[in-house]
């Protein structure tokens, strides 16, 4: 079917069916932001109704109650370093498992290939229980590290996640020419400088697009946090969301702008991103 | 890792490239591998691969996190199989959740997918609008559904005033709470929909010419060749929408916790609430591992099935 022979009038109702689809698949996050940009009269004279002028009073008062300058540098912390951890981690084993014909190389890819089949579900109780005797032996130690109760935990935990980064940036390494790093080893390159140097930069693309995902999905996930965090100074956005939305019941303003405040960063990294995003979905499912 | 496991990478396998260190020089390559793996090999194996096998200890024991832990033998797996109703109970939910949501979710995202594959001017502005809600997915999203659901002034109760329906107790009752979940899960569609898309744009225009010059209709293009190219895809999205919708929590925990009546008990959450609520450690094992093995065994058998209807090009060739 080309778009083009239809007649105008099936051309428009197309269009006016795309809008309409567009507007009910967005009224949800639109009713959020716009919301919390209302005056508190405004919200209880028409709760559903647009701001007749726009009102940041919400906003900062979610802030303030919420404490979101604690939670978005909880949530920033555990984010960053697990991602700039995770992305080290698993383009240098990428680079071994690509590049080395070492004893074994096959089979530890694929064995640990099975780490990304393992239910996180049962990571819970044995990872939970793992932090509490890494405590113990700190403690036994007198060292001043906490793991239970710190950001710690949940970073490690993510941390080994590494599978999925490492299977994407291992094929993208198996599709650059090798001549190039032959090139410069010529050229009195070491090995690391060489995945430094001359790897990395090549395989940007791909590492870029796993540096979003690991951003996102971390910076979405709840169990985690859950699970090891039980300080309130250590609350993430999903939790810091969870205990406001609990304590704030009557509050309705407040509650939908600390929401928007939760969601708005998504947001505004996928209008940022959204090619790449798009990509990365759709690149590994067409050779499935 | 239910999420990070949508990004399918089943990229070209490549064997590794040889002829780069100079021959003779085994011991390098083995130096150099086993050097640039080592961090990852670490941490796998203390904070993933280590805790899973104290698990599988685990499902023989009585523990609730203190000092004791009590051998049991079997006794976790008796009160699985003979007492436990909440197990069961919470199976039929998850088994109910995954299905609608993933047929729903691929039936719509069919429909979607093929408007937008339509080439009008703003497509791919209308695309990246239809996966943003997907983007956004998470606790807060679930918040506003709530509010979405509402009795009063939500805005589905809202709806169903003006055309003067009765109104409908969304999360609050044992009818429609599982299908409130449903639908929110739904409203995250936007992602199978931009997966279907790129499914339907490889497949080459000149077989549906080819078909058009002998004189197939509409329907019959769709059935007889849109559809068989597009099914890996199809198959693709069932197999991780299953995965993932079996393992929903964050959306049932934070808003009917398993009630009215328990027909929001998803499988994950009772596994939760055993293992941090009633802290019985050992039990939840056994339920954590039984959920692998499920969904294990369903996509064995999905990939058992598949050769029925799935269509890969590469068969004929």
């Amino acid at each position: 079917m080309v778009f083009r022979e239809l007649s105008l009038p099936v051309r428009l109702l197309f269009y006016l069916f795309l809008v309409v689809a567009a507007i009910s698949i967005l009224y949800p996050l639109t009713w959020m932001s716009y919301t919390s940009l209302k005056t508190n009269e405004e919200v209880m004279l028409s709760p559903f109704g647009l701001p007749t002028r726009i009102s940041f009073e919400n906003i900062a008062e979610a802030w303030q109650t919420g404490n979101f300058t604690r939670l978005y540098a909880n949530s920033i912390l555990i984010a960053v370093v697990s991602v700039i951890g995770i992305i080290t981690i698993s383009t240098t084993a990428a680079y071994g498992l690509a590049r080395y014909h070492f004893k074994g190389n096959r089979a530890i890819f694929i064995y640990f290939l099975v780490g990304m089949a393992v239910p996180t579900q049962a990571l819970m109780v044995p990872g939970f229980k793992l932090m509490a005797i890494l405590d113990s032996w700190a403690a036994a130690l007198h060292l001043p590290i906490a793991f239970l109760n710190s950001p710690l935990a949940v970073i490690l935990t993510y941390m080994s996640w590494s599978s999925l980064a490492i299977i994407f940036i291992r094929a993208y390494f198996m599709s650059i020419p090798p001549e190039l790093e032959d090139a410069a080893r010529v050229d009195g390159a070491r090995e690391l400088q060489i995945l430094r140097h001359v790897m990395v930069p090549l395989a940007m693309p791909a590492i870029a697009t796993m540096t979003i995902f690991y951003f996102v999905f971390f910076w979405n996930d709840f169990l985690w946090p859950l699970i090891y965090l039980h300080k309130h100074t250590l609350r993430t956005i999903p939790l810091g969301i969870m205990h406001f939305e609990g304590k704030y019941v009557s509050l309705w303003s407040l509650q939908v702008a600390a929401l928007s405040l939760a969601a708005w960063p998504p947001i505004f990294m996928y209008i940022l991103f959204h090619r790449r995003i798009q990509r990365g979905l759709t690149e590994g499912a067409l050779k499935f | 890792m239910a999420n990070l496991s949508e990004v399918n990478t089943a990229l070209p396998q490549m064997r590794p490239s040889r002829f780069r260190l100079p021959r003779g020089e085994a011991w390098r390559e083995n130096l150099y591998g086993y050097f640039f793996i080592s961090p990852w090999i670490l941490g796998f194996v203390l904070f993933l691969a280590g805790p899973l096998l104290v698990s599988l200890g685990l499902m023989f024991t009585e523990y609730a996190g203190f000092k004791k832990i009590t051998y049991v033998g079997l006794a976790n797996f008796e009160e699985l199989i003979k007492f436990d109703i909440r197990f069961i109970g919470s199976l039929r939910v998850s088994a109910v959740f995954a299905f609608w949501t993933v047929s729903l979710a691929i039936i719509i995202s069919l429909a979607m997918a093929l408007l937008l594959n339509q080439r009008f001017k703003g497509h791919t502005f209308f695309r990246g609008l239809f996966y943003l809600p997907a983007a956004v997915s998470g606790v807060a999203m679930t918040f506003v559904w709530a509010a979405m659901f509402e009795k009063d002034y939500g805005m589905f109760n809202q709806i169903l005033r003006i055309f003067d329906f009765d109104r409908v107790d969304w999360l609050t009752s044992i009818e429609w709470a599982l299908p409130s979940y449903i639908i929110m899960r739904l409203y995250g569609v936007g992602h199978y929909m931009v997966i279907m898309l790129a499914g339907l744009q490889s497949i080459p225009d000149d077989l549906h010419e080819a078909a058009k010059v002998d004189g197939a209709s509409g329907l019959a293009l769709f059935r007889h060749i849109t559809l068989p190219l597009l099914s890996p895809t199809i198959f693709f999205l069932m197999i991780v929408g299953m995965i993932g919708s079996l393992q929903v929590f964050t959306e049932g925990f934070m808003l009917t916790q398993g009630g009215p009546a328990r027909s929001t008990l998803f499988y994950v959450l009772y596994l939760y609430i055993v293992a941090f609520t009633e802290r019985r450690f050992g039990y939840a094992s056994v339920l954590a591992w039984l959920l692998f093995l499920i969904i294990m065994g369903l996509t064995l058998l999905q990939f058992w099935l598949a050769r029925r209807w799935v269509h890969y090009e590469s068969q004929e060739a």
